[in-house]
């Protein structure tokens, strides 16, 4: 077991080197990334010496060693839009994504479990139809456009809801009623088909032989059993939920690093790019880091492979 | 034919994949046609007609049927332009994709050990973005346009066909007529391209038809957050973000360019959904 984390611990170490390798480069590829890192009608004489004060014009295997010693202390240099370092600017624009992707995220749960399990077991029926359809329809709405009806909903017929911002739970509403329907339908459809796969073994065919009831029986030894497929993309999940807040929060003005991203790359204020990118992809290699060593915990098949 | 009739059956058997069939074969005809069947020029502007609501709505003009846009341009004429924009972007990219996917896929497959890792950390790599924050990074660096997008989902949806083809062709790659061709004399690059990746087709075709929609997603996101196409190209995206300003007064705007997104990847997902029960119902095409 403590083989099977420490293996993939070094994994995500060199993931996470390769993050910060494609962001740098690819900033790097672009030409000149001097260029990005002040405003368009900034003068030549300023960009020559930040280049020669900087360090720019050292060799770029250096500069990036420098830039990885720089961001393994939480150090992507100042951002000239807020003029604060880079990683406190995003840091403090953290809080408010968590708090709408968590929200979101445990709306999904709460809608995706009892759905995902009912329609597996009432197989075939109205029930199942209805599911099915709706998660099918959960994929393919785009979140953009279902931010822009609720909107036109509850903002602009009904007058409930405040548009845009943020500061009370009213604000919060919306958003989160936009990011969970598309993870709730994924989660809804992969825990249908894992029920339906662990419905189907012999071993719960024995468990209803031996007259265990139906409620017992499918939260106690089916839905337990078809967690782990659904486990290992939840990961995922929380991923795709923190990509689709970024339009979430630029559709509600939400105050979170989403829509901080955006602005700084319209602002070309790329420092605070950079360490939103890299703090994101971060957050994820670890959710998949714990997610794998859940999965390994529950599952000890997966330790020797 | 025999065969030709069995995929009929089975589709029609299904009743969501013929669904998903026929609004395809609309959506391609109509982006196929579209410079023949606009009522309108898309780009033609009538400010005295602006903003009309849809004609079956109050205030509504017979000759636009869908009503027209904040500069008077015709809804449904742009609606139509726009699902050609939107099919070309999804097939080019879906093109990308595959390819690199496939190339790499089989490269890791087939040489296993040291090219499998390299390939594999690149996919844990890339994994590890949100594919909308790696698009707009890409966007943002490099500018927006058809080619960049088209790369924008090359590099999201080539990991999605790499895993699939990996897989196949390690289990394909120790099987006796590989082994055969090997001990002829068979060189890499003709086993691999002649003799193994045809066995690849059926999922391949699976994964790419569910791409298709994902990239139709992609662009109309890129579009909506104005890093898509440039400004004059009716795109979808794009006529749903400038939707936003008029959302009291024409609400119309707000809901068709989004009901045509929705409708085309519904209808992509559901056909892709039933060819992959045909061609391949193991296949893993969840993530």
């Amino acid at each position: 077991m403590s083989r099977y984390i420490v293996k993939r611990m070094l994994q995500s170490v060199i993931v996470l080197l390769g993050v910060t390798a494609v962001v740098f480069f690819a900033l790097n590829l672009t030409g000149d990334p001097v260029t990005f890192m002040f405003p368009i009608d900034t003068p030549i004489e300023v960009l020559e010496e930040y280049r020669a004060t900087s360090g720019m014009n050292d060799p770029k295997l250096i500069q990036y060693g420098r830039f990885l010693w720089g961001a393994l202390h939480g150090d992507f240099g100042t951002s000239h839009y807020y003029n604060q370092p880079a990683m406190q600017v995003v840091l403090e624009r953290l809080p408010a994504t968590f708090l709408l992707a968590f929200t979101a995220f445990l709306l999904a749960l709460v809608i995706a479990i009892p759905t995902g399990i009912l329609s597996a077991v009432k197989r075939n029926s109205v029930l199942d139809s209805i599911v099915r359809f709706f998660s099918m329809l959960g994929q393919c709405v785009p979140i953009f456009w279902l931010g822009l009806l609720l909107m036109l909903l509850f903002s602009v017929k009904l007058k409930w809801l405040p548009t845009i911002g943020s500061g009370t739970w009213k604000h919060l509403i919306m958003p989160t009623l936009t990011l969970a329907p598309g993870t709730a339908a994924s989660i809804t459809r992969l825990l249908r088909s894992g029920m339906l796969d662990v419905l189907g073994q012999d071993y719960i065919m024995v468990a209803r032989a031996k007259g265990i009831h139906n409620g017992p029986l499918i939260l106690k030894h089916a839905f337990k059993n078809s967690l782990s497929s659904v486990l290992t993309v939840l990961g995922l999940q929380l991923a795709s939920l923190m990509g689709g807040s970024l339009i979430t929060e630029n559709i509600f003005a939400w105050p979170g690093v989403g829509q901080l991203m955006y602005n700084s790359i319209l602002n070309r204020d790329f420092m605070v790019v950079e360490a939103g990118v890299c703090l994101i992809a971060s957050f994820f290699v670890f959710v998949n880091l714990a997610v794998d060593i859940l999965y390994a915990v529950i599952n000890p098949r997966v330790r020797f492979e | 034919m025999e065969k030709c009739k069995d995929i009929f059956r089975s589709l029609v058997r299904s009743k969501t994949g013929l669904i998903g069939f026929i609004i395809i074969v609309t959506f391609l005809l109509v982006a196929l046609t579209s410079s023949v069947i606009t009522p309108y020029d898309p780009f033609e502007m009538v400010l005295r007609d602006k903003l009309l609501p849809p004609a079956w709505a109050a205030g509504g003009a017979s000759r636009h049927l869908l009503g027209t846009d904040q500069l008077g341009r015709d809804l449904l004429s742009r609606l139509i332009y726009g699902s050609r924009v939107s099919l070309g972007v999804a097939l080019a990219g879906t093109l990308a994709a595959a390819t690199v996917g496939i190339l790499l896929g089989a490269l890791a497959g087939y040489y296993g050990k040291m090219v499998d890792t390299v390939i594999g950390r690149i996919m844990d790599i890339q994994l590890s973005f949100p594919f909308i924050l790696l698009a707009i990074f890409i966007v943002a660096l490099f500018g927006s346009g058809l080619r960049n997008i088209t790369l924008v989902a090359a590099i999201s949806g080539w990991v999605r066909f790499a895993r699939v083809v990996r897989g196949e062709i390690m289990s394909i790659k120790e099987s006796e007529y590989v082994e055969a061709i090997r001990s002829l004399g068979g060189k890499d690059f003709r086993i691999i391209f002649q003799h193994i990746l045809p066995n690849v087709v059926s999922p391949v075709i699976v994964i790419a038809t569910l791409e298709l929609a994902k990239v139709v997603l992609m662009e109309a996101s890129l579009s909506f957050l104005g890093m898509g196409l440039p400004v004059d190209i009716p795109t979808w995206g794009r006529m749903l973000s400038d939707s936003r300003d008029f959302m009291q007064t024409a609400p119309h705007l707000t809901v068709f360019p989004g009901l045509m997104i929705c409708l085309v990847v519904l209808g992509v997902n559901m056909f892709g959904d039933w060819l992959r029960d045909y061609l391949d119902p193991k296949l893993d095409t969840n993530q």
